[in-house]
């Protein structure tokens, strides 16, 4: 026994309103995304094995953590939600920008490939809104990745702390500590969906973007390296990154990463001017493709 | 008028999509006619708020240049082209496209399951939107086209790729979407009969002009003195006759008889009396669609 009768009936229109339909868009992709199943286990996964990372670190590392503290100390002070959130986005970063293509890929190249786009333009939203529900539903599963961790390890940092207004005190730290990540949730959201608007098909969008963040690191290295100047890594979005959260999370150490000894002398103006200068690029070709490909199809 | 529209042009880069075409859409089912490339789609996109154009339009008293979003909200449009929302079942791809249209989750979901019971896509409705056949990948664009109860639907080629049994089963709905549901529909097609069997006006467009607008009924009204006859009796001397009268007949097939300019039907009987033959029927010969559309694109 069919629930609906067949017969057309009208909307009476009751609660009809002009909500937010990025938000719309967003919670639509969102579970189309984590129909893949690749996806579904790195978002998973991540997040929890950054937690026990950050677990390990003050149990059975803290020793070791402790003795590099005192080093650093001596080198003029050390914060540890700081030192343990430079360490994880040196390695997290590179697992967001394998989430962002497998999550950001498929999102625009795919509805170019089934031609949807008439259908969401033709009901009432903007390209404003069609772009915002799109980096948004990158930018849910990179926060997974890259804002849900440092919010764990300032909860055990707290629960595991002896000192009653560690919570207040380094509830500064913790806001710090999320500047690098929605950097980076930027930059690669922007990134991706770009990449993502030029292609029909998700897998070489998807390649293209995990190859441009590659070939700019290994470019800026070479120039780093021949021209003998660091100024050279803000060809790098992922150096960006890097030395912007050198810059925001004072008392972490060197955090060296795969940028080597080099990268806290890039300038932090040039980072944060590189970084723009990559995500301004990136939602500028967004715009300009998903205008032209609408105008076409 | 639901739609009007005066001088309207648009270009794309050299090629002129739309030259100076004024026309006016009422109320009921009105008929978007023309060969490929003649600029249907495009006005349609105009008229939807999807490109700039020069000139005047008001769609459903609103301009859809100034208030694109206003207009779509009252608009429901079924795109030509195969076009799906990938990675959803079909009853999600129709909730999802009423979200987009302002409607509250709960009520885009029911109204979405409604309106795929409605096109026939009941049993197909949690399938992967992806998996349609052709014919059903129509009715889910109608469903979504109809998920927001828009008072006026913009239908582009709804009868493309469907076979005869869906063809007529589409062409019934939006009919009874018409008819019974007080819908204003444009249907952009270039099947006459898609045209002929739904609507009740016509606009004619040819390489971006409108070049003949009207109620069907008037542009296909008598055939200036064509008569159909049914005769009992010698046809041979009853056309004699009718030569004689000034009047020109068919000598073989259904009898049609051409009076001469200013004619009068009378003649009929007076070349009957004359040729001792009897009238069994006279019909005045109305032109068809196809005839009207034949003589707009300068075919006849």
């Amino acid at each position: 026994m069919p629930i609906y009768e067949a017969a057309y009936r009208r909307w009476d229109r009751e609660g009809a309103r002009r909500g937010l339909p990025s938000l719309a868009i967003a919670a639509a992709m969102i579970r189309r995304v984590m129909r893949i199943r690749l996806v579904r286990l790195l978002v998973l996964t991540l997040p929890a094995l950054a937690c026990f990372f950050s677990f390990i670190v003050f149990y059975a590392a803290y020793d070791r953590m402790l003795g590099m503290m005192m080093r650093q100390s001596e080198e003029g002070g050390i914060n540890l939600l700081h030192l343990i959130n430079q360490q994880f986005l040196l390695s997290a970063i590179w697992f967001a920008a394998l989430i962002a293509a497998l999550s950001g890929a498929p999102l625009i190249a795919e509805d170019r490939k089934a031609r949807a786009l008439p259908l969401y333009f033709s009901k009432p939203i903007t390209h404003f809104d069609y772009i915002a529900g799109k980096v948004l539903t990158v930018a849910t599963f990179l926060s997974l990745l890259l804002l849900l961790p440092p919010f764990c390890m300032y909860l055990v940092e707290v629960l595991l702390s002896t000192q009653d207004d560690v919570a207040s005190a380094q509830f500064p730290s913790l806001l710090r500590s999320f500047v690098p990540g929605a950097c980076c949730i930027l930059l690669f959201s922007a990134l991706s969906l770009a990449v993502s608007s030029v292609s029909k098909r998700a897998a070489y969008a998807a390649l293209a973007f995990l190859g441009l963040i590659v070939l700019s690191s290994a470019i800026s290295h070479v120039l780093v390296r021949g021209m003998r100047d660091p100024a050279w890594f803000a060809v790098s979005p992922t150096a960006c990154v890097f030395r912007i959260s050198l810059e925001v999370l004072p008392g972490a150490g060197t955090g060296r990463g795969v940028f080597g000894r080099h990268i806290p002398h890039l300038d932090a103006g040039l980072a944060w001017t590189g970084l723009g200068v990559w995500t301004t690029l990136s939602l500028a070709v967004l715009a300009i493709r998903i205008r032209r490909v609408e105008v076409v199809s | 008028m639901i739609v009007s529209v005066d001088n309207l042009s648009k270009r794309f880069g050299a090629t002129v999509a739309l030259d100076g075409v004024s026309c006016a859409i009422g109320e009921g089912a009105t008929g978007l006619l023309g060969p490929n490339g003649a600029g249907k789609t495009t006005l349609l996109r105009i008229l939807l708020g999807l490109l700039p154009a020069q000139g005047k339009v008001r769609v459903l008293g609103i301009d859809p240049t100034r208030e694109p979003l206003a207009v779509r909200a009252r608009i429901g449009y079924m795109p030509e082209s195969d076009c799906i929302v990938p990675g959803m079942p079909g009853s999600e791809v129709v909730a999802f496209l009423g979200r987009l249209a302002g409607m509250p989750r709960r009520a885009a979901l029911q109204r979405a399951h409604e309106v795929l019971y409605y096109v026939g896509l009941e049993e197909a409705r949690y399938r992967d939107a992806a998996e349609y056949s052709t014919g059903m990948q129509q009715r889910l664009k109608l469903a979504q086209a109809l998920v927001h109860d828009p008072d006026l639907l913009f239908l582009d080629e709804p009868t493309n790729g469907l076979d005869p049994k869906g063809r007529v089963e589409m062409l019934a709905l939006i009919r009874e979407l018409a008819t019974e549901h007080g819908k204003h529909i444009v249907l952009s097609s270039h099947l006459l009969p898609d045209v002929e069997g739904v609507c009740t006006s016509v606009v004619v467009l040819k390489e971006g002009r409108n070049v003949r607008e009207g109620a069907l009924a008037g542009l296909t009204t008598a055939d200036g003195g064509a008569y159909e006859v049914v005769l009992r009796g010698d046809r041979a001397r009853f056309l004699a006759a009718c030569e004689a009268e000034g009047a020109r007949g068919t000598p073989e097939g259904p009898l049609v008889v051409r009076l001469p300019p200013g004619g009068d039907p009378a003649l009929l009987f007076r070349a009957a009396v004359a040729s001792v033959t009897q009238l069994r029927g006279v019909k005045p010969v109305r032109r068809t669609l196809e005839d009207v559309f034949l003589d707009a694109m300068g075919g006849r």
